[in-house]
């Protein structure tokens, strides 16, 4: 994700971002950008399904 | 009044009137006033009232009243569990007038059990993203050095425990914020399994990975403070409808038999730790194994898978919990939380799904592993706490968490002293649990701290961290 899109995000949220804050915060987004492609990322034996924090395993 | 005792051996002299808890009161109202100015481990000490408390339990006791094990007993709340009539800050100037009318279930229970609270402790800010300098209160120090490191979120829980100002604590964690603490600080600390423990009254950080819990010195005083908050409630839609069991029943059965898994890929390929840190674990594990436990290897899905979902997770609740105070208060949190929480911003629902999804995926291959075992063991941190002034802003993202493929999983898991580092400061091994298998976990955790002497060594007397 560039850095304009992601002001253009906190601009959607309704968030006015100083530019310093926003370079900073683009400088760790690839932290971020790399754990949601991994989440992304198919495993095997994936059920696809949303977990819920109360079906616990027994 | 000079040693510091732990909650069960308190309980067993106050119970006997052998020890009285106005006295015992007095001795932490003593040290904090000592330490405070030094560890700044409470937001809102409250030592009239605790005076106050102590004196209605030693006369409820007096006339044969005993409530039970935490009658007299002085204890500190995270300042986020809300308290009827005393502010409750999150350690944040958005809530700096904050007075609710209600207390948390926890802390109604506590009340109820006849503690006495000496205060609201400090906390990373809205329990995220500390140690911060830019709050209306500094943050929490080490006992064991005050340069070093709380660990945190419940930063001032594991300062007040370690440094004996309460003899047990309540803490929240949503990826480690009450074991990192009890880690760094040298005291026990257990996050209950998701849903044992009440979070009505507790401000949210992420809603679906928030468990409440107790640090206090010892697994038997984390087990008699588990006792006196654990249960369903109505008030918490996530709190689980199980019954509770005796949580001290199985401690005097040591280690024997049971059958624990070394998750060693963690802490050797996945975020290699410190010599020491691996010194301490490998003779811990070697302690466990003479006593009789059963010991093997285990594997699960590498630290960063788990570190990746929890992430996306947190980020993505937390801020859509604060998304108002960011539009209209902006400047009211700290810059550390602040800006943690606009990452938030940043993630797309489907991807927040897609975490969910991985989250599901990981906790069926840990129930799986589990079949095999009673209890896993792995790192707590990768080495002794770090110099308050070496926490990077963005700590955390760059190495991945032993603590959060629980909260994931929602298991039970506790910190647990194994010695003490080159800098002298505590190092700590982690132990998780089944779903709802508390009595296992801290049987293992109470098993483990008689066969050693950790638990003999506090921090070094209050009259030298003062002279520092």
């Amino acid at each position: 994700m560039s850095r304009d899109e992601l002001a253009l995000l906190f601009r959607r949220a309704g968030l006015d971002i100083a530019p310093e804050t926003i370079d900073e915060l683009h400088g760790i987004y690839g932290h971020i950008e790399a754990m949601i492609e991994r989440v992304n990322t198919p495993a095997e034996g994936d059920p696809m399904l949303v977990f819920a924090p109360l079906e616990l395993p027994p | 009044m000079s040693a510091i005792p732990t909650i069960a051996e308190a309980a067993r002299q106050i119970e006997r009137k052998a020890l009285s808890p106005v006295e015992l009161t007095a001795a932490c109202s003593a040290r904090i006033e000592q330490l405070q100015p030094v560890l700044h481990a409470f937001i809102t000490p409250t030592l009239e009232l605790a005076a106050e408390q102590a004196r209605v339990a030693e006369r409820e006791i007096a006339r044969g009243a005993y409530r039970g094990p935490l009658h007299g007993i002085p204890i500190g709340l995270k300042d986020i569990y809300e308290t009827a009539g005393i502010r409750t800050t999150a350690h944040s100037q958005q809530l700096i007038d904050n007075v609710p009318t209600t207390d948390a279930t926890v802390v109604r229970k506590l009340a109820g059990a006849g503690t006495v609270l000496m205060g609201k402790l400090a906390t990373h800010e809205f329990a995220l993203g500390g140690p911060s300098f830019d709050l209306p209160w500094p943050p929490a120090r080490n006992p064991w050095n005050p340069d070093r490191h709380t660990g945190g979120s419940s930063s001032g829980s594991g300062a007040a425990v370690a440094a004996g100002l309460v003899l047990g604590a309540t803490g929240s964690d949503t990826g480690g914020s009450i074991r990192t603490p009890a880690a760094f600080c040298g005291v026990a600390g257990i996050k209950p399994t998701y849903g044992r423990v009440s979070k009505a009254g507790i401000l949210p950080l992420a809603f679906s990975l928030d468990h409440a819990g107790p640090l206090a010195w010892s697994a038997e005083d984390c087990a008699l403070l588990l006792q006196a908050t654990a249960g369903h409630d109505a008030r918490d839609p996530t709190s689980a409808d199980r019954p509770v069991p005796d949580f001290c029943a199985d401690l005097a059965r040591g280690v024997r038999g049971l059958r624990i898994g070394i998750v060693r890929h963690f802490f050797e390929r996945d975020n290699p730790v410190q010599p020491a840190t691996h010194a301490a674990l490998e003779a811990a594990i070697g302690e466990l194994r003479a006593a009789g436990a059963v010991i093997r290897d285990v594997t699960l899905p590498p630290l960063i898978e788990w570190t990746s979902a929890l992430t996306i997770v947190t980020l993505s609740e937390g801020f859509a919990i604060h998304r108002e105070r960011l539009r209209s208060r902006f400047f009211d949190f700290g810059e550390r939380l602040r800006d943690r929480l606009l990452l938030g911003a940043t993630i797309s629902a489907p991807d927040y799904v897609a975490a969910l999804q991985r989250q599901r995926q990981l906790c069926t291959n840990l129930a799986t592993v589990m079949c095999e075992v009673d209890l896993l063991l792995t790192a707590a941190t990768g080495g002794e706490a770090p110099l308050m002034n070496d926490v990077p802003k963005w700590g955390g993202f760059d190495k991945p968490s032993f603590m959060m493929p629980f909260n994931l999983s929602g298991s039970p898991a506790m910190s647990v002293c194994i010695g003490f580092g080159p800098n002298g400061l505590p190092l700590a091994m982690q132990l998780i649990g089944k779903p709802f298998d508390e009595p296992t976990l801290l049987r293992a955790a109470h098993g483990y701290e008689r066969l050693t002497a950790w638990r003999s060594r506090r921090p070094e007397p209050a009259e030298a961290i003062t002279r520092r």
